[in-house]
């Protein structure tokens, strides 16, 4: 089973163009295998947290440490391989390849994967599409609904069997039903598998079933419950 | 090392330069995709922008089809013309313009040419390394088509025996050439002449029955009508180049008196070779209105000419005396050598083969005289032919490789465009955490593929361009163009898609490196 990273964020800072501030979080701490929400108004800067966990945003400052290891200050290509390593990301728009299959799309990690862990990868790429009950066919994710194609997004992030998921509005361009059943995976797989989770979301019947709940307003934190 | 690289055979050397071509690519493709498996999503790519790729691959697959047709085709030719002469040996002219001979005798096409007479052509043959001396005469076509005066020894040189039907055996029969479109059994009028300006009425009533078809030739001769020489030379009111019979001699007819009473030399227009015109046989006194180049024996009479095949009989009695005809006459008239110096109308080329290829040297050595004989070999005028366009060739090279460098610059810069489809996938792929190593892996197989697929399609292409312009050309001169790709060709599509990929790799860098993980952001 996957051991879920602990999380520390101090006095983490982040600007964007210009040297505008974006974002300013004083202290921030997830204990391994917690699911946080994270909800404000739009623009906030509740995306760019999450980028910055991920270690995707290109200017912050502070400390972002993951089970001890910080990633403020890595290089690219460093902050790349951790991400490789230990994160699955969930995108707001699925932002999956359309030329390949569910399966491919699942199983993208093992195309820059070491040898040894490609079978393992797509393996789990698969048992995940079977658990969240999608097709592993050759067919192409273009004819997929946004449903359907939401989850194939968990799968991908799954399959790496990171500790860490950080999704970004993985309910908002779903219907009301399709979001409540892709709330519902994603929590049982981030528990089932004891991840930590980080997900970004308007949606209040996500926001019930994380254990934490953290609001942003004007790139501050306001509340952290 | 030298000794060695020239040890290998030929093929191993354009083998090795093959390899050496495609080195930086193996390299950089070992390189960049040494332990990654981008090509799921690179072939991805290539079959969701189908239309675009399909474009861009189409348009450097005419590109480095036209540059290798061109290349392929120049070749072709050169093998083809050179194959076309192959039968050729030895040609023995009257002095001039090799190049000219060489033309009207092995690729007939027609030349106003002087004629060799009688005598020399008796000396030819009797040199004792002549296996075969063929004289040529022409003028007459049918359909288009040459219609060639030989002897039957040399149509079977030409076709090494392979002839369907039989050899001609009477004035009256014609074996034609491979593609020379009549039937076995079909009777051909000649006309006289060639082209527009052919005269198809100047012969009539003569016809010619075909009794063969020669296999092919890849030569002009796979258009021709071969006849007899003699009826040639008869049709056109010459001497058939044999004494008549004791019996004809005094016979009285038009034919009995045949090449008797005198003989002249002309030209007409055409090239034919009439030494010895034919007498009509009744005895009149003829003004020449042409000019002749006289190699007369025993005349009591000089002809008329009104045209260089008509003449008008002293006694107003005007009539066409290239309308006696073969058809009509005795068969068992002589046919074929051994022809008789003083009834030998003349001939513009006689085709010699040597008893060995060595003498062929001295034959043309012997033959060459500056007042008598011109002797050619026609692969060695051929050669200077080649070397003296070989400068031309060179030129076309440099511009076709300088056109080759532009196509490639503009191959390279829609790659580039093309590449920005990636953005998105590298923006993604980099939020993911794939290494920047398999992102320049990814965009750079993508367009490799499709440089490799432009190139090898442009192989395709530029066979079949050969392969319409071969048929133009031989539809054109009978020379058959051999069509194939050859090592030069596959050398230079492998330098071109070894160059452009080579370069590709920075666009590739290019897009990786400015494209950042923001991409992912709504």
């Amino acid at each position: 089973m996957t051991q879920g990273a602990s999380l520390t964020v101090t006095d983490l800072a982040v600007a964007g163009d210009g040297g505008r501030r974006l974002l300013v979080v004083p202290a921030l701490d997830l204990a391994p295998g917690t699911s946080l929400g994270v909800f404000g108004p739009s623009g906030a800067g509740k995306s760019t947290l999450l980028h910055a966990l991920a270690g995707l945003a290109p200017r912050m400052t502070g400390r972002v440490a993951w089970d001890g290891t910080d990633i403020v200050g890595r290089s690219a290509a460093a902050r790349a391989a951790f991400r490789a390593a230990h994160v699955g990301m969930i995108f707001q728009d699925h932002l999956l390849f359309e030329e390949l299959s569910a399966l491919g799309n699942a199983a993208l990690p093992a195309l820059y994967a070491p040898r040894a862990q490609r079978r393992a990868i797509r393996e789990r790429a698969a048992a995940q599409l079977a658990r969240l009950d999608l097709p592993v066919g050759t067919r192409r994710v273009v004819s997929f609904s946004g449903g359907e194609r939401q989850r194939v997004a968990v799968a991908r992030a799954m399959a790496a069997d990171a500790p860490i998921l950080l999704a970004d509005e993985p309910t908002a361009s779903l219907p009301r039903e399709a979001a409540d059943a892709l709330a519902a995976d994603l929590t049982a797989a981030a528990r089932s598998d004891g991840r930590t989770l980080v997900c970004v979301t308007h949606d209040e019947r996500l926001l019930a079933r994380m254990d934490r709940r953290l609001r942003i307003v004007d790139g501050r934190v306001e509340a952290v419950a | 090392m030298r000794d060695l690289w020239a040890a290998l055979p030929s093929w191993g050397q354009d083998l090795l330069w093959l390899a050496a071509l495609m080195l930086p690519v193996a390299v950089i493709a070992v390189a960049l995709l040494r332990g990654l498996a981008p090509w799921p999503l690179a072939l991805g790519m290539v079959r969701r922008f189908g239309w675009i790729n399909a474009v861009f691959v189409g348009l450097i697959a005419v590109s480095v089809g036209m540059g290798i047709g061109l290349v392929a085709q120049e070749r072709g030719l050169r093998e083809g013309t050179a194959a076309a002469a192959s039968k050729f040996d030895l040609v023995v002219t009257a002095p001039g313009s090799e190049v000219t001979m060489l033309l009207a005798a092995v690729y007939l096409r027609p030349a106003d040419v002087p004629l060799i007479d009688g005598p020399t052509y008796a000396e030819i043959v009797a040199d004792p390394r002549v296996r075969l001396a063929a004289p040529i005469a022409f003028g007459d076509s049918y359909e288009g088509d040459p219609v060639v005066g030989t002897v039957a020894d040399f149509v079977t040189h030409l076709t090494d025996g392979e002839i369907e039907g039989r050899l001609f055996a009477t004035e009256g029969e014609a074996v034609v050439g491979h593609l020379v479109e009549v039937a076995l059994g079909d009777e051909i009028a000649p006309a006289h002449g060639h082209g527009a300006a052919a005269d198809a009425h100047a012969h009539e009533g003569f016809h010619y029955e075909v009794v063969g078809r020669m296999a092919p030739t890849g030569s002009p001769w796979d258009r021709a009508v071969l006849v007899p020489v003699e009826s040639v030379w008869g049709v056109h009111g010459l001497a058939d180049g044999h004494a008549p019979h004791p019996q004809e001699a005094h016979g009285g007819t038009q034919e009995e008196e045949r090449g008797h009473n005198h003989a002249e030399a002309h030209e007409d227009e055409h090239g034919e070779a009439h030494e010895a015109r034919r007498d009509d046989g009744h005895g009149e006194t003829h003004d020449h209105a042409h000019e002749d180049s006289h190699a007369a024996h025993g005349e009591d009479h000089a002809d008329a000419h009104g045209d260089e095949h008509g003449h008008a009989d002293a006694d107003g009695e005007a009539h066409d005396d290239e309308h006696d005809h073969a058809n009509d006459e005795a068969p068992s008239r002589a046919l074929g050598p051994p022809y008789d110096p003083a009834y030998f109308p003349g001939t513009p080329a006689v085709i010699v083969v040597p008893h060995s290829i060595g003498q062929a040297y001295a034959l043309q050595s012997a033959f060459t005289r500056d007042a008598g004989t011109m002797a050619f070999l026609p692969g060695a005028v051929l050669s200077q032919l080649y070397a003296l366009l070989g400068d031309v060739r060179q030129a076309m090279s440099l511009m076709s490789l300088v056109a080759q460098g532009l196509v490639a610059a503009s191959v390279l810069t829609g790659l580039v465009m093309l590449l920005r489809l990636f953005q998105r996938h590298i923006a993604l792929l980099r939020a993911l955490g794939a290494p920047t190593r398999f992102l320049v892996a990814l965009v750079w197989s993508y367009g490799a593929t499709l440089l490799v697929l432009g190139g090898v399609l442009g192989l395709g292409l530029g066979w079949a361009t050969a392969a319409v312009l071969s048929g133009v050309v031989a539809a054109r001169t009978g020379v058959a163009i051999p069509v194939g790709l050859g090592w030069p060709e596959v050398h230079l599509v492998a330098g071109f898609v070894a160059a452009t990929a080579s370069l590709a790799l920075l666009p590739a860098w290019a897009l990786t490196r400015g494209t950042g993980p923001s991409g992912t952001r709504p």
